[in-house]
């Protein structure tokens, strides 16, 4: 009886042992192809691009609006489609205002927007979250923010770093924007018009604001 | 009829109609993609499957020398997958673009990169995987692949098992199933026959513990599409405490898988497509107790680069 208590003692704890082996994977996951510099200067431009596009949004938010809460869909045929909801407040925390008053913007999207850049091309997904401080008598906006863009398999995020939006300006005039893909840092610096320089390491890239595409 | 008997029979009969059935399916989705992506999708399954078929070879060590023993029963096996085995990822790189895009596509004409991943054949069963084509480090094109066939972490397999021995410490084993013609996808066949050698009949002193040493292969056809075989040398030991049987074994084991059909896609030319991939179990521990009653009821767990679980039901003496 002895021996056969310990036997299945033996073996209870063996089966529990054993039981904690879990198999090993035998389906691929293959390591994504490796990315360049110029690829990922490449979709931080294209993400620059797409965000020049939404800042206005911080200045008009849409058409109609709904005690400081609007919400703008990119038109049919545009390479940006999607809707950017945002919100506006005297002070960050503070009531809901109109936006003519703010002090303060949340500007965000609850699904990301698709940017088609390419032709021939898969739509690129970009979310962000972006909030500012208004100045409304010096008719500025400073911005900041996190933000995704998934090009393919790929996810890259950003952060926005004091990007300065006027009113009525199609450039912001000042700040950046840090891109991370792969592990490989982009950093776009703004000046105010449709040009902005790319730099990774110590390599840079000129790529215009207007279509996303890398002049030199 | 008696119950027992019946109940036996009900369960083979499910393990043999499941096969045909799934064999259809997996075909009819195999069709929709060529075939570095089937070899991603279909990796758990050929591994699995090797390490099923060379499971349950064995629930004692003894072979009695008091003449001839026969024996009938079931052997049921399942694999306990990774998680990461219900999905896969494959890429290709620096690749003709053309193999891949419609011949309309801008980038037709561009070498670059093919990125294939989505559910592997036990995966999402809702959602289907990507084929995405990158040129230039960006993604020029992307089609939709096919879903999981089954959303599982277990593959199982039944084997009817016939034993006989006694004699001279010999034991043959046989697992077999009448072939079943599936029509358009062939004939189903499952084929194997072992055999296992006790010295412990020569020993004037017997040993503290059973031992015995044996191979087994065996092949099963799922009409044209799937063809296995899988083969295993083994050493075991058990010994008895009174109702109890404990027993423990090591193997070699090898197996492979070959997959075969027709790629048949719009836009593209059809294609017969066939691989083989060898399974990646290739030893194994296992730890095993049987209840001897008027029927053996084993349970046992083997363990190596998959774990598998394994349970089988015998009647006879």
């Amino acid at each position: 009886m002895r021996k056969f208590l310990l036997f299945f003692i033996v073996l209870l704890t063996a089966g529990l042992l054993l039981t904690g082996c879990e198999s090993d994977s035998t389906a691929p996951e293959d390591e994504l192809p490796v990315l360049s510099d110029e690829d990922v200067a490449t979709q931080s431009g294209a993400m620059a691009a797409s965000m020049t596009q939404v800042f206005p949004r911080i200045w008009e938010p849409a058409s109609g609006k709904d005690n400081g809460e609007y919400e703008y869909t990119f038109p049919g045929g545009s390479a940006v489609q999607g809707t950017v909801y945002s919100e506006f407040r005297d002070v960050e925390g503070g009531d809901l205002v109109d936006y003519d008053v703010a002090g303060w913007a949340l500007v965000l999207t609850e699904d990301p927007l698709s940017i088609t850049l390419l032709d021939g091309g898969i739509p690129w997904l970009l979310g962000f979250t972006i909030t500012a401080d208004i100045d409304q008598a010096a008719d500025e906006a400073t911005a900041t923010g996190v933000g995704t863009l998934v090009v393919g398999d790929y996810n890259a995020a950003f952060t926005l770093d004091a990007v300065v939006v006027e009113d009525g300006d199609d450039y912001p005039a000042s700040g950046s924007i840090t891109f991370i893909n792969e592990g490989i840092t982009a950093v776009v610096t703004f000046d105010g018009d449709n040009l902005v320089t790319v730099t990774v390491g110590e390599d840079s890239w000129t790529v215009d604001l207007d279509d996303g595409s890398i002049i030199s | 009829m008696s119950r027992s008997t019946r109940s036996f029979l009900v369960l083979l009969a499910v393990a043999t109609l499941v096969l045909p059935s799934a064999a259809e399916d997996l075909d009819e989705l195999l069709a929709q993609v060529g075939e570095d992506y089937a070899q991603g999708y279909v990796a758990p399954l050929i591994h699995a499957f090797g390490a099923n078929q060379n499971s349950a070879l064995y629930h004692t060590a003894n072979i009695p020398n008091t003449g001839f023993t026969f024996s009938v029963g079931i052997k049921v096996m399942g694999t306990n997958l990774n998680e990461d085995d219900q999905t896969f990822r494959a890429v290709m790189e620096d690749v003709e673009l053309s193999n891949f895009l419609p011949e309309t596509h801008p980038f037709y004409d561009a070498s670059g990169d093919v990125v294939m991943s989505g559910p592997t054949v036990f995966g999402d069963d809702e959602t289907p995987g990507t084929l995405t084509a990158y040129a230039g480090g960006l993604p020029v094109y992307q089609i939709e692949t096919i879903t999981g066939l089954v959303d599982t972490r277990w593959v199982p397999l039944a084997a009817p098992q016939l034993e006989v021995g006694g004699i001279a410490g010999l034991r043959a084993s046989l697992r077999w199933l009448p072939s079943m013609d599936t029509g358009e996808y062939g004939e189903t066949s499952y084929m194997g026959f072992g055999a296992s050698w006790s010295p412990n009949f020569l020993l004037k002193k017997p040993l503290p513990v059973d031992v015995m040493v044996g191979f087994f292969t065996q092949n099963i056809d799922v009409g044209d599409i799937v063809e296995t075989e899988a083969t295993s040398i083994y050493l075991a030991a058990s010994r008895d405490f009174g109702p109890l049987t404990g027993y423990a074994g090591v193997a070699k084991e090898s197996s492979s898988m070959k997959v075969a059909y027709t790629f048949d896609e719009v836009g593209f030319d059809p294609v017969d497509v066939a691989f083989e991939v060898d399974g990646e179990m290739e030893n194994r521990l296992t730890l095993g107790a049987t209840l001897n009653a008027p029927v053996k009821l084993n349970a046992e767990i083997n363990v190596g680069t998959l774990t598998v679980f394994s349970a089988g039901l015998m009647f006879g003496m």
